[in-house]
């Protein structure tokens, strides 16, 4: 039996610059906020960029980007929904909020017909929003993209999220994928360590530390929560920051 | 609408494992639930295989039908069935994503029926896929080049 999915994954990503994942070894540390504020702050500075949220249990890509155009059947393929300058990808535009119990062997069959069917056409930026862990998502994305990987590690400066959280940078490190650095969220509820014990602790430099603002829980897009919470913005421009001259430097 | 990605992907393969070979047959499988239009699969694979050397290769594609069987119960149900179900629960409009008409979000990605159905016996959300969202090649037959 051979699958032609491979080869039609292979045609569809190859025009795809940097593939970023926001991974954590935790549910509800912001994976899913910073991932999609992030690709906000990228296409408004121009860069062609995809926000992909893979997290089919939860997906929360549909609630945080109010669409101008919908996910749209076509000869080229399944074309992104588009938010504003932002191309989004989520199964949530698909099955509402119906719940979706996948299996292991149906989570792969889901990821590879997503992936081969996905029009992404010439990105600088395909940010993965990852469910929590090590589970088919990632397993998938390093099997068939490991060159084009980076990591951002989310995690919260509590003893319980960074132990797991080590767990998930070891493995990023045996599987050879490129970590961008660890983004400390929440950073003022919870403050186990200083930053640089954070970093000795995980083994890899922090990158950002963004504060809660209780104000950005009362808007609904990531357009809102950034455009009407300055200080929200300022933090993750200044991730978006580093970010960048990170990944130029290994590009380089 | 997207028969023709699906072709080119199918051609490249063919060409990527078998390269100093001559082709005379391929099977295709094809799942029900991928609603393909089979006469333009066909007229794509052909005029693809015409144009990169993969010429009079015959394609035969098989459709195989959907069949759900619920873990919890035991019952097992196919397309008609599934699909009134999708409509009831993410209504009829909102599965019309597709400039050119009508076309099921399940088109693109089958397995996503799972989270749109129930067992239509016992109620529950146990739901196994035995067929329908196959896109395999089946098997392939080599020109027998002693000559």
């Amino acid at each position: 039996m051979i699958d032609p999915r491979i080869e039609m994954m292979k045609a569809r990503t190859s025009r795809i610059e940097n593939i970023v994942l926001f991974v954590s070894g935790k549910g509800g540390v912001g994976k899913s906020l910073l991932s999609s504020a992030v690709s906000y702050i990228l296409s408004e500075r121009g860069y062609e960029t995809v926000y992909l949220d893979l997290d089919f249990h939860g997906p929360s890509g549909q609630n945080l980007f109010h669409l101008d155009k919908l996910m749209e059947g076509g000869k080229s393929g399944l074309k992104t929904a588009l938010s504003g300058k932002v191309k989004v990808a989520s199964i949530g535009y698909m099955v509402k909020d119906n719940p979706l119990p996948l299996s292991g062997v149906d989570r792969m069959e889901v990821l590879l017909d997503f992936f081969s069917i996905l029009d992404f056409g010439e990105l600088d930026f395909l940010i993965v929003d990852l469910p929590p862990g090590m589970g088919e998502e990632t397993i998938f994305l390093q099997r068939m993209f490991r060159e084009k990987l980076s990591a951002v590690v989310v995690t919260l400066n509590s003893q319980m999220s960074l132990t797991t959280v080590k767990r998930v940078v070891n493995y990023l490190k045996v599987q050879k994928i490129g970590i961008i650095g660890a983004v400390v969220n929440m950073s003022n509820l919870f403050g186990k360590y200083e930053p640089e014990q954070v970093s000795r602790e995980l083994g890899i430099e922090v990158i950002g530390s963004i504060t809660y603002h209780p104000e950005v829980e009362q808007y609904k897009t990531i357009k809102d929560k950034l455009e009407k919470t300055p200080r929200f913005m300022f933090e993750i421009e200044r991730l978006v920051e580093k970010m960048l001259g990170k990944l130029s430097r290994r590009l380089t | 609408m997207h028969e023709w990605s699906i072709a080119e992907g199918i051609v490249d393969v063919l060409l990527e494992m078998f390269k100093d070979k001559k082709l005379r047959e391929v099977d295709i499988k094809i799942g029900e639930l991928r609603d393909l239009d089979l006469d333009v699969l066909r007229s794509a694979l052909n005029i693809l295989s015409e144009s990169r050397s993969l010429k009079g290769l015959k394609f035969n594609l098989h459709v195989s039908k959907a069949r759900f069987k619920c873990l919890n119960c035991g019952e097992e149900w196919g397309l008609e069935k599934a699909l009134e179900m999708v409509e009831e629960t993410i209504g009829a409009e909102s599965v019309i994503i597709e400039e050119s008409g009508s076309e099921l979000p399940l088109h693109f990605i089958p397995s996503l029926i799972i989270g749109l159905q129930k067992c239509p016996s016992c109620g529950m959300m146990d739901i196994a896929i035995d067929s329908g969202r196959e896109l395999e090649i089946t098997r392939v037959v080599v020109e027998d080049d002693r000559s």
